[in-house]
């Protein structure tokens, strides 16, 4: 966590997590809060009616600062956007390969574009639960290879040991999954491969 | 790293208070910090620092009573008469920053007198256009210290990407998953490593980084169309049962984790919630019944109870909409 946050990643950081509608602060303290309790920062996990308020209401905003009402509502600025299944109830994997969106991949240069890798990991699991299927290619077009090596994954088979405790407990795929990307909720896009 | 140094010890103070509001304005004021102060907000957790210096008790006692608006105020104060980004603007020669920064100060002053007489909101809004105008001076003068720690720090960085992908594609290389006609040049990645070096060594941190950057990039290159299309499995299997009883264990405690969790968003009065209480008590008996078997060295007995209370906990998280 700490080497995600070093200055040189932290532009590309904090533009996804803008991207994704959600404020620089809670992005700075993940671990910190999840410390001590995973699920207490979890904002994607409320109930579908408290999703996405508006930013005088998010309790992230100041909603004594007047320039919080200048800013758009998530909702009405997710109405044009391919909805999801569940957090912030927009598929933004869709968006962006619809082109619905084109974030900007560098905080300060423009013209930098991502390296997409196209390699997808296949992790077995244990009994009847489908496999997990991790893509490169869908994180790659968001994230710099370092945001995740080597500090959360050694790119290395056999060397990270995953399980869904820690993924509640914030760590590995939970460093983001329930914070600014889809939810653990959602079991069955990461436990995408069905086995025989 | 400062700027989350900052964070933490503003959120120990927003926990203390226990107070929403603060929070939200504390946020916010980290926000612009951050965002577009970054300068300032190491300073202020390097001058923050002196400010905890007190017993928790202290602190506590001071910071209860106080209003947000004051809480906020001693911070930007600090900024705007004992940091090094006003002892930067002070003394370069610029006299627009310098201008900015004595109308920040008026502003804080102002802001200050309005709190005195409870004006807590008009007081606040002093204390942004404070905040705002320094952030506009500051941009006036840069700070060559700290461009290069920054440059430093993103050389080390990528130093460390480099040494990783380098491993992984040679590791990669080794085990054939890779095409043959490789896409990396060897020499030109040598000796873009041995020019960063060059520059690190004559502290020009940001050339360093630059080279260092189009060497990684070069790597994520090769990686990228070494492994593209391609699927990885990693297999599941144990050396030992031993092995295979502790991955058990760990996917115990996930599943009493996510049990927990759907209990908490559940009616305490309702079935289902009964129904999970009663198959959390059960798994403990479970636990205590595999470790029996662990005692007298009976491994496969240990894990087929584990296994068995595992399907029957997973069944049950499947069952509430997981
Ligand atoms: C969102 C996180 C994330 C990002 C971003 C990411 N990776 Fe990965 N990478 C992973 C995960 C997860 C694995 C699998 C680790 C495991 O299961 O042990 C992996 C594995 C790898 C591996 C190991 C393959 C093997 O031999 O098993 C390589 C090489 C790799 N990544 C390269 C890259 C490159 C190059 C980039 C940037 C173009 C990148 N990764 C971006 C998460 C990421
Ligand atoms: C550094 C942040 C990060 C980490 C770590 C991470 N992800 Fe993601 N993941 C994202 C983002 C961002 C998206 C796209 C936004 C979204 O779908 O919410 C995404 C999307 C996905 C998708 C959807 C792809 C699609 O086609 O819809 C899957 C599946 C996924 N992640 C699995 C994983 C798994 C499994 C891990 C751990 C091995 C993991 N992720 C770790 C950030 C991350
Ligand atoms: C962000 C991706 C992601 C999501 C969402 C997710 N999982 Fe997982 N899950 C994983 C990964 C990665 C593993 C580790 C696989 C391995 O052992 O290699 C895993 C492992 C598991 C395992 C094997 C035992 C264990 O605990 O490690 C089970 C069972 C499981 N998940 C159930 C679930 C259920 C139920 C949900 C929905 C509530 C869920 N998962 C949601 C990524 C995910």
């Amino acid at each position: 966590m700490n080497k995600l946050l070093t200055t040189a990643s932290f532009n590309k950081f904090c533009l996804l997590i803008f991207f994704l509608g959600l404020a620089l602060v809670s992005g700075v303290h993940i671990s910190d809060s999840l410390a001590a309790d995973p699920n207490a920062f979890n904002r994607l996990m409320k109930p579908k009616s408290e999703r996405n308020p508006p930013p005088a209401k998010d309790g992230i905003h100041d909603p004594q600062n007047e320039t919080t009402f200048v800013l758009q509502p998530p909702r009405e600025q997710f109405s044009t956007l391919p909805t999801g299944k569940s957090g912030n109830y927009v598929d933004w994997v869709k968006a962006l390969e619809e082109g619905k969106i084109s974030p900007r991949y560098d905080l300060t240069d423009p013209s930098v574009e991502p390296v997409v890798m196209d390699l997808n990991i296949v992790r077995e699991v244990k009994g009847s639960m489908p496999n997990v299927v991790y893509p490169h290619k869908q994180h790659t077009e968001w994230l710099d290879c370092s945001n995740c090596h080597p500090a959360i994954f050694i790119p290395q088979k056999g060397a990270n040991n995953i399980s869904m405790a820690s993924i509640i407990l914030g760590e590995k795929c939970g460093v983001c999954h329930g914070k600014v990307a889809f939810p653990i909720a959602d079991c069955r896009r990461c436990h995408s491969s069905k086995k025989e | 790293m400062l700027i989350k140094r900052l964070q933490q010890m503003l959120t120990s103070k927003i926990l203390d208070l226990n107070n929403n509001a603060s929070s939200t304005i504390v946020g916010v004021l980290i926000s612009t910090l951050c965002f577009h102060l970054p300068v300032l907000a190491s300073d202020a957790a390097v001058k923050n620092k002196n400010l905890n210096v007190n017993s928790p008790q202290d602190k506590q006692d001071s910071i209860i009573g106080t209003s947000v608006s004051s809480n906020k105020s001693e911070l930007i104060e600090k900024i705007l008469y004992n940091s090094s980004v006003t002892k930067r603007i002070e003394s370069s020669e610029n006299e627009k920053a310098i201008a900015l920064l004595e109308e920040a100060r008026k502003s804080y002053l102002e802001s200050a007198k309005l709190l005195e007489e409870g004006r807590k909101d008009a007081a606040d809004k002093k204390l942004d256009d404070s905040l705002r105008l320094l952030q506009t001076a500051s941009s006036y003068v840069t700070d060559p210290n700290r461009e290069e720690t920054i440059m430093r720090q993103r050389y080390e960085q990528l130093g460390e990407m480099f040494v990783t992908f380098r491993e992984a594609y040679d590791r990669i290389e080794i085990s054939n998953d890779i095409d043959t006609d490789s896409s990396l040049d060897n020499e030109h990645l040598h000796n873009l490593v041995a020019q960063a070096n060059e520059f690190e060594r004559n502290k020009n941190y940001s050339q360093a980084a630059a080279t260092m950057e189009e060497a990684v990039n070069l790597l994520k290159m090769a990686l990228s169309t070494a492994l593209d299309k391609k699927t990885i499995i990693h297999e599941f299997r144990f050396d030992t049962v031993e092995d295979e009883y502790r991955y058990e264990m760990e996917v115990n405690q996930s599943y009493i984790k996510l049990l927990k969790f759907i209990l908490d968003n559940l009616d305490r009065s309702s079935d289902r919630y009964a129904l999970i209480e009663n198959l959390l008590q059960r798994n403990d008996q479970i636990l205590a019944e595999a470790n029996l078997h662990v005692t007298s060295g009976e491994m496969k007995s240990a894990l087929a109870s584990l296994e068995q209370g595992n399907i029957e906990l997973m069944r049950l998280i499947r069952s509430n909409g997981i």
